[in-house]
């Protein structure tokens, strides 16, 4: 638990009494100051009215009859406020029926004058016991629809359905995964969850970004190195692959990655071990790749820039993430996500969108896709006011300039040669690389494989 | 390694509105990149001026950026338009979009006529999002168009 959360759980609980009545106002502020609670007071309805505004109260006491406000007004201000405060309210033998009539508006129970402390005690230990348990439930509510985001990618347009359905296929999988898409499309989320869903969810999950270091520090990175492989290299460390045994490696920008280090990462790939830096000695490996890149690999392999043998590897299960825009029936569902995400993050109470506002937001382009939305209701709740987020609360730019989309369909028509490579790299993926296996699926003899697997370069020789 | 990523904003013939510049600005801000400012110049003998005024340009675009803490190159390339800038995206940077900081109407296709513009023509070649500003007529302010591909 967080030390946030502890701090609020050790808070005392904060209750509000209201009554016209001097008397009865200190004889309970007498009583619940003595319990441990904090208390604040207002003997008219007007000054209650601007603490419920300015505070949010966890249990509010309050007169049915004040004066031209009445308890049900601060009953409907405070619920519309904070629905988990829970109001008791104060009344006269006369007007009990009217109490009644109040809890059936969602006032949590009634107390009748004369008070008597046990039943102020007992009606309030009730309402603590609900307000905790509300919480829970909250608390629970919220790590549900954590683990459900983080196990379902958010959206239900065809595109995303189509995502999810091919991850459940391959929860039984150990075949490498090659994720393509524009820069926040959410490859990485995409990653973790074929690692949760998979075999080996036991296993760690290490991320890796092949563009974010020189060659040097990717080898040592990645591969480790043995004592006095180099001047400092004073014990033995091993790498993130080695780290990752029995677990997942994401590699991201895989299309930045070294052409040097390609023929190392392509030996852990085909024979599952690796060498340490300055290491004679092969290390065996089990790991699950998932690698994610914006460039196009094919287009980076037929200038020599990346293997077309690696790729292959990698290459086995292709998982391609949509545009934003291209999927703008998610956009309200997304923006929701990010509103309830941060609005709990920043302690606001926001419940939506102005039509006006998800018309902008449905709209948009999005050069920078979901990261950029998110980046954008983020803004929004920032600069919230009221519980609807607004046009003027959006950045500047997005309610100053009018934007539209078009876009040009992503899909590639690939050749039959491509997709019989492709096919091949898959079968030969599910059977461990056993070639005769591979060539009876596959119904062709060993000597057709060997040609098709030279000409696609996913054999040396 | 630079692992930032970037918007490169295309300007051609030596001039920029100064709003498309306070735009990409919001727009590299929301998406964490750094800008690199590309002015196109035609390679001609008497346009020189143009190339003067378009140094003058960058200088000013990169002192705008600069002040508001992004990271911030530019460059100017003088020839054949489409050719320089296929040449600079082919060894830019990781680029996150491209900002066309010119005629709005050659990439929103508002033209009436087919256009014989060099970016008409290169830009089904370019594989990064396109974000074109492009003026609001009634309220006078500018807009954008983002093309993807």
């Amino acid at each position: 638990m967080s030390a946030d959360k502890k701090t609020k759980q050790e808070q005392p609980v904060s209750i509000l009494i209201v009554d016209d009545d001097d008397i009865t106002v200190k004889r309970l502020e007498h009583l619940l100051l003595k319990i441990g609670f904090g208390v604040q007071t207002a003997s008219d309805g007007m000054g209650a009215l601007s603490l419920v505004r300015e505070n949010t109260f966890d249990i509010i006491l309050t007169d049915l009859m004040i004066d031209e406000v009445g308890g049900l007004d601060i009953l409907e201000l405070a619920k519309s406020r904070s629905p988990e405060t829970e109001v008791i309210i104060i009344t006269g033998y006369a007007s009990v029926d009217s109490a009644i009539e109040a809890t059936k508006k969602g006032a949590f129970h009634y107390l009748q004058k004369p008070i008597r402390p046990d039943e102020v005690r007992h009606i309030v230990g009730q309402a603590v016991k609900n307000l905790k348990l509300s919480k829970r439930v909250r608390e629970l509510e919220d790590e549900i629809e954590t683990e459900h985001a983080f196990a379902g990618i958010i959206g239900k347009s065809p595109k995303i359905q189509e995502i999810k359905t091919l991850i459940r296929h391959i929860e039984d999988s150990d075949s490498n995964v090659l994720i393509t898409g524009e820069s926040g499309t959410g490859k990485e989320l995409v990653a973790r969850t074929i690692h949760e869903t998979s075999r080996k969810r036991q296993g760690t999950f290490l991320a890796f970004n092949c563009a974010a270091f020189h060659e040097d520090l990717v080898a040592h990175e990645l591969f480790g190195h043995e004592k006095d492989a180099f001047t400092g290299a004073s014990s033995v460390r091993a790498g993130l692959i080695e780290s990752a045994d029995k677990g997942t490696v994401f590699f991201d920008e895989i299309g930045d990655m070294p052409l040097a280090m390609q023929a190392k990462l392509l030996r852990v790939v085909q024979e599952r071990e690796l060498l340490r830096v300055g290491g004679t000695e092969p290390i065996p490996v089990d790991i699950r790749i998932i690698s994610a890149t914006n460039k196009d690999l094919k287009e980076l392999c037929s200038t020599g820039k990346f293997r077309q043998d690696l790729y292959f590897r990698l290459n086995v299960i292709h998982i391609h993430l949509p545009y934003l825009c291209e999927r703008k029936e998610d956009i309200p569902i997304l923006s929701a996500f990010f509103l309830k995400r941060h609005g709990r993050r920043m302690e606001k109470q926001i419940t939506g969108f102005s039509a006006e506002t998800m018309k902008l937001l449905t709209e948009y382009g999005y050069p920078g896709n979901i990261r950029e939305l998110e980046n954008i209701v983020e803004h929004a709740v920032s600069m919230a006011r009221g519980k609807t987020i607004r046009v003027e609360d959006l950045p500047g730019d997005l309610s100053e300039y009018d934007a539209f989309t078009f876009h040009q369909p992503t899909s590639q028509i690939k050749t039959l040669e491509e997709i019989e490579t492709e096919y091949i790299a898959w079968v030969l993926g599910k059977v461990g690389h056993h070639k005769s296996e591979a060539a009876r699926l596959l119904g062709i003899n060993r000597a057709s494989l060997y040609r098709k697997l030279k000409r696609a370069m996913l054999e040396d020789g | 390694m630079d692992a930032q990523r970037h918007l490169v904003l295309v300007l051609e013939n030596g001039v920029a509105d100064e709003s498309i510049i306070h735009y990409s600005l919001k727009l590299a801000k929301r998406m964490d990149c750094a800008i690199s400012v590309l002015m196109l110049v035609s390679y001609d003998k008497e346009n020189h001026a143009q190339a003067d005024m378009g140094k003058r340009v960058l200088l000013h675009a990169e002192e705008i950026i600069k002040k508001e803490g992004i990271r911030v190159d530019h460059e100017i390339r003088q020839g054949d338009k489409a050719s320089e800038f296929l040449k600079y995206i082919a060894v830019a940077p990781t680029i996150a979009a491209i900002i066309w900081g010119s005629d709005e109407k050659i990439v929103t296709g508002r033209r009436r006529k087919k256009s014989e513009h060099w970016f008409e023509k290169v830009r089904p070649h370019i594989t990064y999002p396109i974000v074109t500003p492009r003026t609001r007529a009634k309220k006078d302010t500018t807009s954008l168009h983002t093309s993807q591909k």
